[in-house]
This record gives C-alpha cells, structure tokens and sequence, in this order.
C-alpha cells in the first residue's frame, strides 16, 4: 500500500508472527495462560450446572450437556474406537469441550485470541493425547506387542523390514502427535491472523491513510473481517472435532487385536 | 443391533493390526509417506556432509519415498 499524497502517511504494517507473541501480565503469566485456566473452568462449571439436578425429562441445560456428551459417544468414540469405547467418552468429551471453548475464544470479544494459535500450547495437549494412547497400548498389548503394532509390518522378508519399521516408527510414534498439534495450531494461527489483517487493514485505510479512495472502501474490509469471523467460527468448531476424532482413532488404532 | 456386535468384535470389523479407521487412515498414509521421505533423505544428506559426496541425498529421497509408499501400500491395500 504506497501512499501517493503530498504528506505520505506511515505504510501499512502488516500484522505477524510478533503479533502472537504476547507480553506476560504478571510473573510469567501471559494472557495464553489465563485463557488456558478459563476455558477449564467454564467447562467445568458448565458441565456441573448441566447434571446438577439430573430429570428424566431434562431441562434446557441437562438437555445441551447430554447432547454434546452423546455426539462424542455416539459419531466419534463408537465409530472410531469399537469395544470398549464407553470408557474413553468422557476423556474425550472433556477434550473436545475444553479444545473447542479455547477456540472459540479468538471470535469472543475482548477475548479475541485462539489460545492454540499460540505454537507451545497445541503441543502440551498433544503431548497429553499421546501419553494416553501410548499408555493404553501398552496395557493392552504389553511394550513389545505396542511397538510391534506400531512398527512392525506384517509378512515381509527381513531386509524390507530394516527399511520400513524406521518409517513407521518415525512415523506412528513419534510424528504422531507433532501432525496433532501442527494442524490444530496451524489453523488457528491461519485464522487469527486473517481477521488481524481485515480489521488492522481496514482501520489503517479509514484512520491513517491519506487517500480518499481508501476511506470510502475501508467498511469493505471491515465487513470482511465480519464475513470471516463467522468463517472462523466455522473452522475453530471443525478443528475442535477433527482433532479429537483423531484422538478417538489414534486410541481405536492401539486397541485393533489380530483376530 | 447386529451391527453394534460386529463393532464390539474388536473395533470395526475387518479391521487388522495397526490398522487406523478409515477417516485417519489418510492422515496416517500422509504421514508414512513424509516419514520416509525425511528419514532417508536425511540419512543422505547425512552421508554427503560426513563424507563430501554428493548424490547421496537424492538417491535417499528416492528410496524414502517409494519405501514409503510401499509400506502404505502393505497397510492399506493389500491387507
């Protein structure tokens, strides 16, 4: 965006990385942080309210807390996990509740930031997924039956395995939950950064530069950040779910027996 | 309720050891074929910076990336 005036106006500065990198408010406490802590007790506080008088004909509360939990249970723990899936819904009914919140908040005024846009964050969570599903490999199967499953390729000579057991070890192990958290933290960091550019782009063309033409087309910009807000609202929920379908899956993987 | 007893009978039926269910079988396939390409590009390029060689890299692209597919197709379709 040159400026072509007499009395040029700063240039644009288009938002960036450093616009995710931000300041602690107290100690090493930064709003990421906070975030992190008020996504778990909304959920918590939600889910409480949901079963505190539990009817059989539920209330309106009982009612969206019972249907949240039984589209985890029902379109992703069963489908993904098979038997045995009834002990994992409600890891996962957390995980989804919990993901999606923190979503969410990056459209939530004066919230406005995906606290996984922040790269650390996506990889402790990830980091927790693959502890559990290594943990319940590893009981179901023993440690050499979890590795053997993981990276042992069935009815091949020896010499093609010393080539692909190194893939699928690198792979199933430990790649796993760096895609996991690399997608999850990839589009949100995408997301918060297209609306930054809408809204900043629009503000500068309306208050900072000197072109009349810009001024008259900045609500262009701005009812683009609209537009995408709602997009984004669409893809933080996405997100949410794929990343605990894959949860689900990455469990129902480990669990698969021989017969 | 037939069809929640195949479930039962060990995840989804026909479904062997390792094996993902269908909508992450193509994220693992992806990742397979990423996993071998990186792992024996890099052991080339290791090679040609220990040793002063070139070509090793290329060739450990190459044997990267169909080990790779190979392994996908062992997986997913022959299985």
């Amino acid at each position: 965006m040159t400026t072509m005036a007499t009395a040029p106006a700063p240039g644009f500065e288009s938002p960036g990385v450093e616009d995710f990198q931000l300041p602690p408010i107290f100690g090493p406490v930064t709003k990421p942080v906070l975030e992190l802590v008020l996504a778990a007790i909304i959920v918590v506080v939600l889910f409480r309210l949901a079963v505190r008088k539990p009817q059989l004909v539920p209330g309106k509360m009982q009612f969206m807390g019972e249907s949240f939990h039984g589209i985890v249970r029902n379109s992703i723990a069963k489908d993904m996990i098979g038997k045995a899936f009834l002990g994992y819904v409600p890891f996962l009914t957390a995980l989804f509740a919990f993901i999606l919140v923190n979503n969410l908040f990056g459209i939530i005024p004066f919230i406005q930031f995906p606290t996984f846009a922040h790269p650390g964050v996506p990889y402790a969570l990830a980091l927790v997924v693959w502890v559990v599903y290594t943990w319940v490999g590893i009981r179901h199967h023993g440690l050499g039956g979890y590795i053997r499953i993981s990276t042992w390729p069935p009815d091949v000579p020896w010499w093609v395995r010393i080539i692909l057991t190194p893939i699928e070890f690198l792979s199933n192990i430990i790649l796993r939950p760096v895609t996991l958290s690399l997608r999850l933290f990839g589009n949100m960091f995408a997301g918060h950064l297209l609306l930054l550019l809408f809204i900043l782009g629009g503000e500068y063309m309306l208050f900072t530069a000197d072109s009349i033409l810009l001024k008259i087309l900045s609500p262009f910009a701005f009812l683009m950040g609209i537009v995408f807000t709602f997009f984004e609202a669409f893809i933080q929920v996405v997100q949410a779910y794929i990343f605990v379908m894959l949860t689900a899956s990455y469990i129902g993987t480990v669990l698969a027996d021989d017969h | 309720m037939e069809q929640e007893k195949s479930r039962d009978a060990g995840g989804a039926p026909g479904r062997k050891t390792g094996e993902a269910p269908p909508p992450a079988e193509a994220w693992t396939a992806l990742s397979h074929l990423l996993s071998g390409i990186l792992l024996f590009g890099g052991i080339g390029w290791a090679v040609d910076a220990l040793f002063h060689l070139r070509g090793f890299v290329v060739a450990g692209l190459l044997i990267g990336a169909a080990a790779s597919m190979y392994l996908i197709y062992l997986r997913y379709v022959k299985s």
